[in-house]
């Protein structure tokens, strides 16, 4: 009988613990969430021997009705880019259709290619770092609490429990550091299918746009521990739920740049 | 030399213990002794070729990788696919491994008539016959596959597994672990599959060597030691007085391993045979010093007095025979090569640390036991080697002129092939021709594009490299060496533009070139960039002024490899001749290492043929000094020649073989010029002189000699190519030496009529 309780007990502290978890990423997902958002930002790709490449490009996203994702990218900075586009708009299938608008060629090229678990535009996140929690495959569990200054911190470990998920990302769990205060996520741990820690991205200098009632950070640095490189993202602006016009994900628009 | 002496005799327990605590203090750091194979074992880290290939491998991110293939009559098959993909699967759990690439998930750029594709050549759910056919379609004639992850006859593919910084970060614990998993991992998928892998990467040939040298260790030394114990149980008939000889030379042995772990210099393939050398050259102190105390106790009662003469006879000779010696190493401290100079520097403190401790250890034995002055001679040998001697003798003295027309016709013969000796620095030579790691490299050097690469360095300003005018030109260099039998492949930027523009005009041939503008060059490269292509940071640095050209060829002769890297530089003179322009790579160390082999062989033998010379002429005056030469150039000619004939290659081993043989060998003339120089004397005739010197020290040398080829002869049984070639070349130099030294010497002091009044 005493076994019997013992069991019942660890069960449903378990269970707790996974809502717990869960619950703190809902909450973060809440404070990211927007139907559109533009962003202009300095791309700053650290290689391993300490150069660095600069670009300035504003990231357009909008999520349509039918909960689809697309993305236009424009590049301002350097000189000999500037103009380069990019457009990505997720298809019935869920998967992402990808085009590209290089000024020379004078048209657009579809870009076809192997994405998930690869490069964003060839800094340190992936597609899936910088994608939105797609909890299906991956448990959250409530690790702990800690304390960073005056913040208090939730960690939840996020494991990927289904293998071909995880193949395709690289990532065996992440462990997760969300502000209790603002729900917005400070740090995160990424560690590859053996276990070993890969990257580790911190987000910083958060800001509130008091208009969307949003929390953003403006910097995000992204540390790739295997490759000893690092990308910083420093966020110039954000504009969030500003009613982007639809026709800006198209390729028209990507054309008529 | 009586101070010396007295010191010796009156403070003997106090030396003890001296040596007792030199030697506690020695041993503390024995474990601390690293093995050590790699860039820094052949070349100073502050050459000016190891720094600019650091550089370059700074510069270009060149990771370590390590190769893995197999061949398979026809690799295109649904079966090989698979194993393939599930190879993968195994090797990416290797420790260390952050990306393996393969025939069928390195990315393809391939143009289509909407866009560019950026994939493998295979989707890995769905390979299936029709499948593979395509894959193969794009494969053939792909330079970025061919050479690389296929070979050209497409019956071998590779699997490239790649390893970041973390290995050279110095993490040698993390390397060997990788190198033991994936051996493991090859030797069941052997099992499994039936199926022959092929491994090769620094990673794999170090940690190879490393073995290598492990098993050394733990038979060389072993195997010295019982080969001494034989000769002086053969000798001296009994247990004490085999091991008491044995005692300092196993001290100076401690002590050279305390001073590698406290100085912290590692062992290096060429450091194992510091154990058999100062073991067979150490004995010899011992040797003498009993065989003379032995000949003392005849005439002298008093055992006190016999140690006095022995010593007052003998350490004069032993100091002058182990400074020779410690010449000959200690000349290799000129060397370039780093193994080879901090090799020569031990081996001479080893010598002079076994000298000065057999004149301690040995008189204070002789002193407190009768046991050597009780030991019988071995009467039979000896008798035998007299007969020998003798007739050597009379041969001397009835065919003079034809002995030496026989050594002449001897010398010539086999000096005539010096010119075919090979240079290699490589160190997977250091393994034999039947080892794995031998075959292996073998195998991946002729199948896929060659291990001997060469990189050209170009610096511009920035942006350079997204010039149009100036990828031409990296084109032009490209197609030139092309050209060249011996070159396997180039990689450039140029490569990369040029593939990228072809797929972005749906794959039309006729733009297979590079573009016109600054501007397109700069959106392609970008293009390339962003959609994942991760090998652009391999041909052109971050700013695109330094720009890189990888050019793979065969193993090619020294002298071909100087006319290719003087080609390779009037190349980029006349393409690049205002920019500053580098050449670098394995190759090159390869080149560099090879030409520090050779100068390290003709710099340490002048230098220590130097210091012999001048230390002749102190001793048996000018004529005399030169005439003691003679016989000693005899061996070096005859070994180099040897090495000719049976196509023993110049490297890290060998190529000290002629300055420690020298410091070697020169003893036995010292022995035989000071024995004639007393007898002249006494008779003041060289021929009756000759002859009494042939009789008293003829049978030492001849004994002598026999320990020395022996001991150096044991080294053939090394698990390493390199050790044994040296042991087994060594030791014929001994041997030859013998013969100068009983029938060249005798002829010239007949025939000179040296120190006659």
């Amino acid at each position: 009988m005493k076994t019997t309780l013992l069991v019942l007990l660890i069960l449903f502290s378990t269970l707790l613990n996974a809502q717990d978890g869960r619950a703190i990423v809902r909450l973060y997902e809440k404070e990211m969430e927007s139907t559109d958002q533009e962003a202009m930002l300095t791309m700053k790709l650290i290689s391993k021997n300490g150069s660095t490449r600069e670009r300035t490009l504003i990231i357009s996203n909008r999520t349509d009705k039918s909960n689809r994702d697309a993305s236009y990218i424009y590049f301002s900075a350097p000189a000999d880019i500037k103009g380069t586009a990019f457009l990505s708009v997720e298809n019935e299938a869920g998967n992402d259709d990808q085009w590209l608008f290089l000024p020379t060629l004078k048209r657009s090229r579809r870009i076809s290619s192997n994405e998930k678990g690869k490069s964003f535009l060839g800094t340190d996140f992936t597609y899936e770092d910088l994608g939105s929690e797609k909890s299906s495959g991956i448990t959250y569990k409530y690790l702990r609490s800690e304390q960073l200054g005056n913040i208090i911190l939730q960690v939840v470990e996020a494991v990927y429990t289904n293998p071909t998920r995880s193949k395709e990302t690289g990532y065996s769990k992440r462990i997760l550091f969300i502000n209790s205060e603002n729900n917005m996520l400070v740090k995160t741990e990424f560690y590859g299918i053996e276990g070993t820690l890969k990257k580790i991205l911190d987000c910083s200098n958060f800001e509130y746009y008091a208009d969307s009632k949003k929390w953003r950070p403006k910097t995000l640095i992204m540390k790739n521990m295997e490759k000893e490189t690092q990308t910083i993202l420093q966020f110039e602006y954000y504009k969030i739920n500003k009613g982007i016009d639809p026709n800006r994900f198209t390729l028209r628009n990507l054309e008529s740049n | 030399m009586k101070k010396i002496i007295d010191f010796i005799q009156l403070n003997g327990k106090a030396l003890v213990l001296i040596i007792a605590i030199v030697t506690a203090f020695m041993s503390v750091r024995l474990g601390e002794i690293e093995m050590k194979e790699d860039e820094e074992t052949f070349i100073s880290p502050n050459s000016p070729v190891l720094k600019e290939f650091r550089e370059f491998k700074k510069t270009f991110e060149s990771n370590e990788g390590v190769i893995v293939a197999f061949e398979s009559p026809n690799i295109f098959t649904v079966e090989n696919f698979k194993y393939i993909e599930k190879l993968e699967a195994e090797l990416n759990k290797l420790p260390g491994v952050t990306n393996v690439n393969s025939l069928i998930s390195a990315n393809n750029v391939n143009g289509v008539e909407e866009g560019l594709e950026i994939y493998p050549v295979i989707e890995l759910v769905d390979i299936t016959e029709a499948n593979v056919e395509k894959a193969k379609e794009k494969v053939i004639g792909n330079q970025f596959y061919e050479g690389v992850y296929i070979s050209q006859n497409q019956k071998v593919t590779a699997l490239i597994i790649e390893l970041p910084g973390m290995f050279s970060g110095g993490s040698d614990s993390l390397a060997k672990l990788f190198y033991k998993k994936l051996t493991n991992l090859v030797n069941t998928q052997e099992l499994e599959t039936g199926l022959r892998l092929y491994i090769g990467g620094d990673i794999v040939t170090d940690a190879s060597i490393e073995q290598l040298m492990d098993k050394d260790l733990a038979l060389l030394f072993p195997l010295s030691l019982l080969l001494s114990a034989i000769i002086l149980l053969f000798f001296y008939r009994k247990l004490v007085t085999t091991i008491v000889p044995l005692v300092p030379v196993l001290i100076a042995i401690v002590w050279v391993l305390g001073l590698k772990g406290w100085t912290g210099v590692p062992m290096t393939p060429i450091s194992i045979t510091l154990f058999p050398l100062i073991m067979v050259i150490g004995l010899a102190n011992s040797i003498h010093i009993i065989n003379h105390y032995k000949r003392e106790r005849q005439f002298e009662s008093n055992n006190s007095e016999a140690i006095t003469k022995t010593l007052q006879a003998i350490i004069k000779p032993c100091f002058l025979a182990a400074f020779t010696t410690a010449i000959g190493f200690g000349s290799l401290a000129i060397s370039d090569v780093t193994g080879i100079k901090q090799m020569g520097i031990f081996a001479a403190f080893g010598v002079m640390s076994a000298f000065l401790l057999s004149i301690i250890i040995i008189p204070l034995s002789l002193k407190y036991s009768n046991v050597f002055a009780e030991s019988k001679p071995n009467i039979q040998s000896r008798n035998s080697i007299t007969r020998l001697l003798l007739g050597i003798d009379r041969l001397n003295h009835l065919h003079s002129w034809k002995v030496m027309l026989v050594f002449l016709a001897i010398t010539v013969a086999i000096v005539i092939n010096i010119p075919k000796i090979k240079v290699e620095g490589s160190m997977a030579s250091f393994a034999k021709e039947n080892t794995r790691l031998r075959q292996d490299i073998k195998f991946l050097d002729s199948n896929m594009s060659g291990i001997n690469a060469y990189e050209l360095i170009i610096k511009g300003s920035e942006n350079s490299f997204k010039n149009p005018e100036n990828l031409t030109k990296l084109d032009e260099i490209a197609r030139e060496l092309s050209e060249n039998s011996e070159v396997l492949k180039t990689f450039s930027a140029a490569d990369m533009v040029k593939t990228i523009n072809k797929a972005l005009h749906a794959n039309n041939t006729d733009y297979y070139s590079i573009p016109c503008t600054e501007t397109e060059i700069a959106q392609y490269l970008f293009l390339y960039e962003i959609s994942g292509g991760d090998e652009l940071s391999s041909f052109v640095n971050e700013d695109y002024s330094v720009a890189r050209v990888t050019i793979r060829t065969s193993q090619m002769p020294n002298k071909m490899q100087k006319e290719f890297v003087s080609s390779l530089e009037s190349l980029m003179l006349s393409n690049f001749g205002g920019m500053d322009c580098e050449i670098t790579g394995f190759g090159m160390l390869m080149n560099h290492i090879n030409e520090n082999l050779i100068s390290t062989q003709v710099e340490s033998i002048l230098m220590a043929f130097g210091i012999i010379l001048i230390l002749m002429f102190i001793m048996f005056g000018f004529k005399g000094g030169l005439l003691s030469i003679l016989p000693n150039v005899f061996p070096i000619l005859f070994f180099m020649g040897l090495m000719g004939i049976f196509g023993i290659d110049l490297n890290m081993a060998t190529s000290i073989i002629a300055a420690v043989t020298i410091g070697i060998v020169v003893d036995d003339t010292i022995h035989f010029f000071f024995g004639y120089k007393n007898e002249m004397q006494n008779v003041n005739n060289p021929a009756i002189a000759v002859t009494n010197t042939m009789l008293k020290v003829g049978t030492a040398l001849c004994v002598t000699s026999l320990i020395l080829t022996l001991g150096f002869g044991i080294l053939v049984f090394s698990n390493s190519k390199f050790i044994g070639d040296f042991g087994i070349m060594s030791a014929s130099a001994i041997a030859s030496a013998l013969l100068g030294d009983i029938f060249i010497s005798p002829i010239v002091l007949i025939k000179s009529k040296l120190f006659k009044k």
